[in-house]
């Protein structure tokens, strides 16, 4: 069989990289536009971390300096008692770091890369539907034998590689930004990092979400900018679009859902999950239930947009 | 005479927006474009469809390319269903209207490449018949530059070319020297000569008398959406000019209900 697939998905590519605007506006621009926002909202931020870190020290010499102070033959078991009660002041001390700092990336990260891969996805997939049809350019790939299942699909995997490399750029924007955040040094970075014991399967998990939930972002945006008729009613028609994903990224601040039946919800399963790896509370089922929704969706998605490039209705009307 | 095209009673009924109704100057929500029309063309002949602005004549073409589908009737493209077997039907003609357009963004080098692989062309027939096209038509000194940059005439000659990447053969264009200047429409109606002497049949669309008379085997009249005439261009022309016998043929039709 002939692989249009691959034919629409090099076209795709080169129409994306070669055009150096359109690479700096959702490649380049996010990650740089975060790296020099959060750079510089750290230098606020920051002055509340250091003020934390100032009282836990304070506390630490209270713990220490009245020992100096003590007769000497008492000096030795003191120190010993004291000193085991501060080594577990501050292993207590250790694990509820990481779990509030846990809780907090937990549920903000998910929100920022969800919103990061749907703004990811606006700068690419509706010129490349909504506009071609407005262009024109549309009608002629749909002279051609192609089956409409394969433009579809050819479309949609290439978009999605867009809006995920948009989505990078937008996540290394916030990973090199973050020490400069929290306004500490590399090696307080580093002993964050001990802090929260994150792991090789960890990441491959949020790139695993991540990769599922632009598949799911991309193909309900290159839906709806099938439907619309031009790139400008596709923005409006989207709208209730971006406010459901809005709220969907929120929700881990709110809790997580009780039952699993609620991970059938696209970008509400997605951010639930992030949350979960995230605050270290994997859970197989929930994440299992969210990949395979987010699959299956998309192909359904692929199969609807298909019908809809084949609908005269639909592509043609004036 | 081998049949290349046979149509069978095929209609097409729009429904027209509030806006389209103010821009048609009606009040009815149905336009029927095309009505009941049927018509035979021949393999290696030129068949002219002629009409007025409106007539029907782009809705009949896309009927045809399988780009909308009729609401009556059926049309076998060298004996392929137009309703049941779309692909095997784009597979077989080339199809050029004004409506199908060419991304900005990509070189006729790129553009040729990309909808050969799409018509599963292999590399090496494609190259040689670019080369031929594309000196044929003078793109040669165009071919590495950006569509958007070029001038009306010679995306039309791109278009003309990207439609024939297939070598196919029956070749179906709509108004293909509208907009162009004598010289560039006098290459494009050289090339549908040279195309016929090659074998294929080809249909076109158009309200240019001339060209049907230099060019058509066989001419189809089209007036509101029926075929009124259709037979070769000297049965319809009864030994006048062209242009006479159709205002003749247009009031007969409209002097009755005026
Ligand atoms: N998608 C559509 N929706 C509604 N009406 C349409 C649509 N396409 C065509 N029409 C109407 O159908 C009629 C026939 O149009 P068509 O384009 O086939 O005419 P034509 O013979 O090609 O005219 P022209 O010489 O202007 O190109 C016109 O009245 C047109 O307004
Ligand atoms: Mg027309």
């Amino acid at each position: 069989m002939k692989n249009n697939v691959g034919t629409i998905i090099r076209k795709e590519f080169a129409r994306f990289f070669g055009d150096r605007s359109l690479v700096f506006t959702s490649v380049i621009m996010p990650g740089l536009l975060i790296y020099v926002i959060y750079t510089l909202m750290g230098s606020f931020l920051g002055d509340k971390v250091q003020e934390k870190i100032a009282k836990d020290e304070q506390q630490k010499t209270e713990f220490i300096s009245p020992l100096t102070a003590d007769e000497e033959h008492l000096l030795d078991s003191l120190q010993e008692v004291r000193s085991t009660a501060y080594n577990e002041y501050e292993a207590n001390l250790g694990t509820s770091d990481e779990d509030e700092l846990g809780h907090l990336l937990g549920n903000l990260i998910p929100m920022l890369i969800i919103m990061l891969l749907f703004s990811g996805s606006m700068a690419v997939a509706p010129t490349a539907i909504a506009g071609e049809k407005e262009r024109g350019t549309i009608a002629t790939l749909l002279v051609t034998p192609m089956k409409r299942s394969e433009l579809a699909l050819g479309k949609i995997i290439s978009l999605s590689c867009f809006a995920l490399l948009s989505g990078l750029s937008s996540f290394l924007g916030i990973i090199l930004s973050l020490p400069k955040m929290l306004n500490i040094g590399a090696e307080e970075a580093d002993q964050l990092n001990l802090a929260l014991p994150y792991q090789t399967s960890h990441f491959a998990l949020i790139f695993l979400l991540i990769v599922s939930t632009v598949l799911i972002i991309i193909s309900a945006i290159s839906i709806f900018s099938a439907w619309a008729k031009d790139v400008k009613s596709a923005g409006t028609m989207i709208t209730p679009l971006m406010l459901f994903i809005m709220l969907a990224a929120l929700t881990p601040m709110i809790g997580s859902p009780s039952s699993p039946l609620l991970y059938l919800i696209p970008v509400y399963n997605s951010a639930q999950c992030m949350a979960s790896v995230f605050s270290f509370k994997v859970e197989l089922l929930p994440l299992i239930i969210t990949i395979s929704a987010n699959i299956i969706y998309t192909i359904g998605a692929v199969i609807a947009l298909a019908k809809m490039f084949n609908s005269e209705k639909i592509m043609f009307s004036k | 005479m081998e049949e290349i095209l046979r149509v069978e009673g095929i209609s097409k009924t729009f429904t027209l927006s509030k806006k389209q109704q103010k821009i048609e100057h009606t009040h009815s929500s149905h336009k029927v474009a095309v009505d009941n029309l049927s018509l035979t063309a021949y393999r290696g002949e030129i068949f002219g469809l002629l009409g007025p602005n409106g007539a029907g004549k782009t809705t009949t073409l896309r009927m045809l390319a399988t780009l909308i589908k009729p609401d009556q009737g059926n049309a076998w493209v060298d004996g392929c269903s137009i309703v049941s077997q779309a692909e095997q039907v784009r597979s077989k003609i080339g199809f050029l209207t004004s409506e199908l357009k060419l991304e900005d963004f990509f070189t006729p080098n790129y553009l040729y490449n990309f909808f050969s692989d799409l018509h599963g062309v292999d590399p090496a027939t494609a190259a040689a018949r670019k080369k031929t096209l594309f000196q044929r038509f003078g793109i040669d000194k165009f071919a590495e530059v950006k569509v958007a940059n070029l001038s009306t005439g010679m995306k039309q000659k791109v278009s003309i070319v990207i439609s024939l990447v297939h070598n196919p053969d029956i070749i179906i264009f709509d108004e293909p020297t509208n907009g162009l200047d004598v010289l560039t429409a006098r290459t494009v109606t050289d090339f549908l000569q040279v195309l016929k002497d090659e074998g294929k049949s080809i249909i076109l669309s158009t309200h240019i008398f001339s060209l049907v008379e230099r060019l058509c085997d066989r001419v189809g009249i089209i007036i509101d959406g029926k075929l009124t005439h259709c037979d070769t261009l000297e049965a319809v022309c009864q030994g006048k000019n062209l242009e006479d016998r159709f205002f003749e043929i247009y009031k007969e039709l409209k002097g009755d209900q005026e």
